[in-house]
């Protein structure tokens, strides 16, 4: 059965910035059912970065940053325990407060999946989807949005010729770009993306590791992967996550050169984890 | 016995099987067209029936029948897509789920001459509403809701997870999400259903029989009380009597009438759901 440790505290960790942390989730749990799927979580998301998140198939990553726009509420059997913390936003509640509006709390933290999912609508409509009070903006407006939001992931160019055909058509690659854009038009300030390039080939691959660099001067990313060479590319942070637990948290520079974890240097150098 | 002569047999009864119930189709339709053509001609389709109907056409028969079945599809089609919607997304209660499956497909087994009767003894006399053919609609709709609640529903659960996910992390609140994702994915199934209930609806005799026609002497209603007269309850005067060999003739013929646009039915529900299947593959 279901046994709620509440003795487990963070360790108080230094750091050069503490101003910068924008998430922050203290001694949280997830379970599904009796699974008990995250355990005892302490992790900080930086600001305008990208944090990558690591580790093998079935540690949690994806449970992770689903707690953090809780999609993860409407699954059957779904328990939490703990805070997860959103810097300027909940003021010191945690998201799981009863008093958060949800919807709300997933315009600010947008979320982009690992199989790219337009709607069987234009593309126009998909890149408008998510704005809100859409009636009060006049024609143009609209069309500026999307202009924006398409350019934003380079994708203006490629479909400004044929914004009213459906999403479908588009490549798989295009349709994740699509995606991104549709997260960006809501105008969030935390972007999850759970694997975005898993299902996607090398040169789209290379498009979306380009937009992450540019997009972290204005968001903060959340990224998971489990390309380790992928994470060297694009991390600032790195998290590395095993079993439900996190191992180890830092700079990528510090993890990739001088882990404190022996778990964390055999994962990074072998893609081997015992945990 | 060996396993070549044994194989050889079971194909003959497959064959044997298929042929006798395409015959059977065949034969029943070939007669239905060969006798009701004779019967079919422009007064006959656009004049009304005369002397209990052995004379004359069957205009507002034609009319009663698309005028029920239209409000039929009126009442019953928002209602199932609703109680679709409500199973699939809003009730996750393991039990209730499986009472509404139990209560929904009861509701399909019920005779249909049951439903008649409940109409009569509810709205024509409890109700006092009188014959009238808005009633014997609202009796049709629930009649055909377990055909659509079925066909919603089933559309409806079968749009991946991973759109009602997408939705809701754009911030859409749940209504948004159906309005915006589960109704224009899902409303290809449920017209399917609907198409296939009102053309079950359409030829009807028990249910509408006591509340809602006539059988002769009957126009378009003006208001909503009031009998019809409808197809299926016509070709139930006119068997009766089938020693007047007009009569017969004009049976054949309304018979003919009202395969045909069950038939349209049939045929439109089949294309809805090929272009359906051919959006969700693209």
């Amino acid at each position: 059965m279901i046994k709620i440790v509440n003795k487990f505290t963070c360790p108080e960790q230094e750091l050069e910035e503490p101003e910068n942390i924008l998430v922050e989730i203290k001694n949280f749990n997830v379970w599904f059912n009796d699974f008990h799927v995250l355990k005892d979580i302490c992790v900080r998301f930086r600001e305008k970065s990208i944090n990558c998140i690591i580790g093998p198939s079935g540690s949690g990553k994806s449970t992770l940053i689903r707690s953090v726009n809780r999609i993860n509420d409407d699954i059957d059997g779904f328990i939490h325990h703990g805070d997860v913390h959103f810097n300027g936003y909940t003021r010191g509640r945690s998201i799981y407060h009863k008093d958060i509006d949800v919807n709300n709390l997933r315009t600010k933290v947008g979320m982009v999946f690992q199989k790219p999912c337009v709607f069987p609508k234009s593309i126009y409509e998909n890149t408008l989807l998510g704005v809100k009070y859409l009636k009060k903006h006049s024609k143009q407006e609209k069309l500026q949005i999307v202009e924006e939001n398409l350019n934003a992931v380079s994708l203006w160019k490629e479909v400004s010729s044929r914004l009213h055909e459906k999403a479908t058509t588009l490549s798989i690659g295009q349709q994740q770009r699509l995606c991104i854009a549709r997260t960006l038009a809501v105008k969030p300030t935390v972007i999850l993306l759970d694997e975005p390039t898993s299902s996607l080939d090398p040169v789209s691959t290379y498009a979306i590791e380009k937009l992450m660099l540019q997009l972290k001067e204005q968001y903060t990313i959340i990224f998971i992967t489990h390309n380790i060479v992928q994470a060297k590319r694009i991390a600032d942070y790195l998290v590395f996550m095993c079993e439900g637990q996190v191992i180890e948290e830092g700079t990528k520079e510090k993890l990739f050169s001088n882990p404190d974890k022996q778990q964390t240097k055999d994962y990074l150098s072998n893609e081997y984890c015992e945990c | 016995m060996n396993r070549k002569w044994s194989n050889g047999a079971f194909l003959i009864i497959c064959r044997l099987a298929a042929a006798i119930s395409i015959l059977t189709l065949v034969f029943l339709l070939s007669v239905i067209v060969f006798n009701g053509i004779r019967a079919i001609n422009p007064e006959f389709l656009l004049t009304r029936s005369r002397n209990f109907g052995a004379e004359g056409g069957i205009f507002y028969q034609i009319i009663g029948s698309i005028l029920l079945v239209f409000c039929t599809a009126l009442i019953g089609f928002p209602l199932a897509l609703g109680t679709a919607i409500f199973k699939s997304e809003y009730l996750k209660n393991r039990y209730l789920l499986k009472l509404s499956s139990i209560l929904i497909y009861g509701l399909n087994g019920i005779p249909s001459i049951i439903f008649g009767i409940f109409g009569l003894v509810f709205f024509v006399h409890y109700l006092n509403t009188g014959i009238s053919w808005f009633v014997g609609s609202i009796i049709l709709a629930i009649m055909i809701l377990p055909t659509i609640v079925l066909a919603s529903y089933q559309s409806i659960n079968s749009i991946p997870k991973i759109y009602r996910e997408s939705a809701q992390a754009l911030g859409l609140s749940k209504w948004h999400v159906v309005l915006q994702v589960i109704i224009p994915q899902g409303i290809g199934g449920a017209i399917t259903g609907l198409l296939i209930g009102l053309a079950r609806a359409i030829g009807e005799t028990a249910p509408i029989m006591f509340i809602a026609t006539a059988f002769s002497g009957v126009e378009v209603p003006s208001s909503l009380s009031g009998p019809v007269t409808a197809l299926p309850t016509h070709i139930l005067i006119l068997s009766q009597q089938a020693t007047n060999p007009l009569a017969l003739q004009n049976a054949w013929g309304s018979s003919l009438i009202l395969i045909t646009i069950v038939f349209i039915f049939s045929i439109s529900a089949l294309f809805s759901r090929v272009r359906l299947r051919l959006v969700s593959q693209r």
